[in-house]
């Protein structure tokens, strides 16, 4: 028998859209049980006549109300399979890092796997907002000859990190701290006997998202939009680099292996479709210092999609 | 006459079938601010064999569910599919008839093997198709559920009571 159905016509859906959703770094929220997010980014900058860029796919999960867990593997042309030649002079010193103002193209390769887990430890639920804090851990594996000291478990080395999230939404407007440790695995090359001793590094971001529109919802149809600004921190202490085993002397000229502490602001907008296909946008600023990772501005573009199960 | 009669009452009776005594419920849901988590909860709720449909209200941050005729309705699994899809409940408010219950005694009812204790004790002239709120720790906000804790004793516990933990409702 057909079952009764009683309609209510709730005078039309309102949703808000989803301000959390940060464009460069994870909320303390995690994905609904059960659901599989497939996600494709790429980050690019220019250095000097071309376009460099590190392309990611990722595959999420959401194991628990309580864990999120990913695998993401990424091509980039930062680096090359080895150390650029005469990184380390006939005199054992090193002298020149890198210039990425006029580097050299290389292919763009396979650098290796990302995996993360989040775990959401507090939450505090009310009506239209949320405290959440959730802790997470990486882990890396990278084939690349990243010679700057700034470590990068995105695609430059192998390596782990942790680090804890706390993100407050209330109604249209999200915040959110992260506060996380790098290590990245010493770097050899068998054919030069050339190693990299990497800094260790520390990351503190802000993130702030805000809903522009819709005001008010008909349907899941609808295009949301937010938009977002980021402010991304690191400090990094210096690194070594060692032939043969033995520290090499490093000079003056050097200010991709020297400690160093700077700030990029990210603004971002984000569109979701049919509220689940994400499309984000962002650029990348530096605000005070500089990374020597990268030049500016950087460009980002990511889109994701959710793969329920039923 | 005799004919219309029939068809009237068939008709009352067919709206509330054997297993109809909890129709649909309203789920008011907590940390909720975005339409994909809208839509994640409404899929989650879907995943449950008793729901016939859910329709999401963003505004108020709550949901109206429609239970199927014909299977049983289990409370505790709509909460559990609330905190799956990353949320809390803020209440669970259910439309039951309490004359499809079983009563065992006072203020207990048993249905589909599960027993409910109605905290609050209903007027003798009261209907006995009713809005109950459930109440437990995962049905409440923290704050809620705290002034609620010590009451929730089941009163009806016997050697032939369901084995498992009772559901506490009021009105």
């Amino acid at each position: 028998m057909k079952p009764f159905l009683i309609c209510l016509f709730l005078g039309g859906f309102h949703f808000l859209s989803g301000q959390e959703l940060f464009i460069r770094n994870e909320p303390a929220s995690n994905l609904p049980k059960g659901v599989t997010a497939v996600r494709a980014f790429s980050e690019m900058y220019r250095e000097g006549e071309f376009l460099r860029s590190v392309n990611v796919l990722r595959v999420m999960y959401g194991l628990s109300p309580q864990w999120t867990v990913w695998v993401q593997a990424n091509i980039s042309d930062h680096h090359d399979r080895l150390l650029p030649p005469g990184l380390v002079d006939d005199e054992g010193g090193v002298l020149h890092t890198h210039d990425i103002d006029t580097g050299e193209p290389h292919p763009m390769l396979f650098n290796g796997f990302h995996f993360f887990g989040k775990y959401l430890f507090l939450k505090r639920d009310q009506q239209n907002q949320h405290f959440r804090m959730a802790a997470y851990a990486e882990a890396s594996t990278s084939y690349s000859a990243h010679d700057e000291a700034e470590p990068s478990l995105l695609d430059d080395n192998a390596g782990f990190g942790a680090g804890i999230i706390a993100t407050e939404l209330y109604r249209r407007f999200a915040a959110s701290v992260t506060l996380g440790g790098v290590m990245a695995a010493d770097y050899y090359e068998e054919e030069t006997g050339i190693g990299i001793q990497y800094g260790k590094a520390l990351k503190y971001n802000l993130s702030l998202g805000y809903l522009v529109f819709p005001l008010t919802y008909k349907s899941y149809g609808q295009v949301n939009m937010s938009i977002y600004l980021e402010l991304l921190g690191k400090y990094s202490s210096k690194g070594n680099i060692t032939q043969n085993g033995e520290i090499v002397f490093i000079g003056q000229d050097t200010p991709g292996l020297r400690a160093n502490n700077y700030i990029e602001a990210h603004p971002g907008v984000q569109f979701i479709f049919n509220s689940n296909t994400r499309l984000d946008l962002g650029m990348g600023f530096p605000l005070l210092n500089r990374t020597f990772r990268h030049t500016y501005p950087l460009y980002f573009v990511q889109i994701q999609h959710y793969f329920y199960r039923k | 006459m005799n004919r219309i009669i029939i068809l009237t009452l068939s008709f009352l009776f067919l709206s509330v079938t054997a297993f109809g005594q909890i129709s649909r419920a309203d789920l008011g849901i907590n940390g909720l601010t975005c339409s994909l988590c809208a839509r994640s909860v409404e899929r989650a709720l879907l995943e449950l064999d008793f729901i016939e449909s859910v329709e999401m209200n963003l505004q108020q941050t709550q949901g109206t569910i429609i239970f199927k005729n014909d299977v049983p309705v289990h409370p505790d699994q709509i909460a559990e599919k609330v905190v799956d899809a990353g949320f809390s409940v803020r209440y669970l408010k259910m439309d039951i008839d309490l004359k499809k219950f079983r009563q065992i005694s006072g203020g207990c009812y048993e249905i589909n093997g599960r027993t409910f204790v109605l905290l609050v004790k209903p007027q003798p002239s009261a209907k006995s198709a009713i809005t109950v709120r459930m109440i437990g720790e995962e049905f409440l906000p923290r704050k809620e559920f705290k002034k609620w804790d010590s009451k929730l004793n089941d009163p009806c516990k016997n050697a032939d009571s369901p084995s498992e933990a009772p559901y506490f409702i009021t009105i």
